[in-house]
């Protein structure tokens, strides 16, 4: 099956629509409620998966005052339990940022900090051998976050940005 | 939390499939009745060849083995989030104990380049997380 569209707001859910936009701050930096994807495995046709990589283009250009961030953890997420997901919250007119707000991820980074040539190792698999072998067997969970800070212009963004999740698979 | 995982991805690439070769028979990846036969449960003591065949059942790349030869394969994948398609390129060869390997890399348009060492920095050519079997 194919990956996602991903649209950043805040609300909890994954509607792609204009709704529930995110608030450009007086000061500082408000966030998008976080989102927690992972990689499914419908049916493996005897095939191994492993060895995952995520990355970007490298280019951010989403304009000044926005970035898209990643969660340098991967929450646990398999076959047999969802036990690192935590539903985002919303404090006022931000999103709670990840760091201070989701108990397993301890530091991030911009997702544009990586590229094909110098990839982020992951989501990590806590399957069975760390692959994944079986139907509905999954990666970890991936943690993305937008960042809004007072520097940004009103509206839309101006491009949509293309992410890369990566596997081996014999 | 909900699946969004439903949409069908939209194919960007070629498509290959393996055979492994004996002296006396070819097992292909593909069976008649379109199930799949396991990678890792290949013979590789006897294994004369290891062959990667278009959509057309033409040999694209052959890797000659022998017992000093240890062989690996991996289908490479990268899904596209927010754009729906995937794009695969392969990766084959073999290495050997003394430290020497080739590797032979199918891109997504199916032109094929060799190569004698893996590269960290490439999108592709990095290496492979090598099972047990595959171990020099």
């Amino acid at each position: 099956m194919g990956p996602p569209n991903l649209r950043f707001k805040l609300a909890d859910n994954a509607t792609i629509d204009a709704n529930n936009k995110l608030v450009i701050p007086a000061a500082g930096t408000n966030y998008s409620l976080w989102k927690q994807i992972y990689l499914y495995c419908d049916n493996p046709d005897s095939h191994t998966l492993d060895n995952l990589k995520f990355y970007s283009d490298g280019t951010n250009s989403f304009g000044t005052g926005v970035d898209l961030q990643v969660g340098l953890q991967f929450p646990t997420k398999n076959s047999g339990a969802s036990t690192g997901y935590e539903l985002p919250t919303l404090t006022g007119d931000s999103g709670d940022e990840m760091v201070a707000g989701h108990t397993v991820i301890t530091s991030k980074a911009s997702v544009f900090d990586y590229t094909s040539a110098a990839p982020l190792t992951g989501p990590s698999i806590s399957e069975a051998g760390n692959v994944i072998n079986a139907a509905a067997e999954t990666s970890n969970y991936l943690v993305l976050q937008m960042d809004v800070a007072s520097t940004a212009g009103p509206g839309e963004l101006p491009v949509d940005e293309t992410l890369t999740i990566q596997y081996d698979e014999a | 939390m909900q699946e969004i995982h439903k949409k069908p991805y939209r194919e960007v690439s070629a498509n290959l499939s393996w055979q492994a070769v004996y002296s006396d028979k070819t097992i292909n990846q593909y069976n008649p009745d379109a199930s799949q036969n396991s990678y890792d449960g290949l013979n590789r003591e006897e294994m004369t060849a290891f062959n990667l065949v278009n959509d057309r059942g033409e040999v694209v790349v052959t890797v000659p083995l022998d017992l000093t030869k240890k062989l690996f394969y991996r289908m490479r994948v990268a899904l596209l989030v927010g754009s729906h398609c995937r794009e695969r390129i392969w990766l084959v060869g073999w290495r050997k104990a003394d430290g020497g390997m080739r590797v032979w890399v199918v891109d997504s348009k199916g032109k094929v380049k060799t190569y004698r060492n893996f590269r960290e920095d490439s999108q592709w050519l990095y290496a492979p997380e090598f099972r047990s079997f595959e171990e020099v």
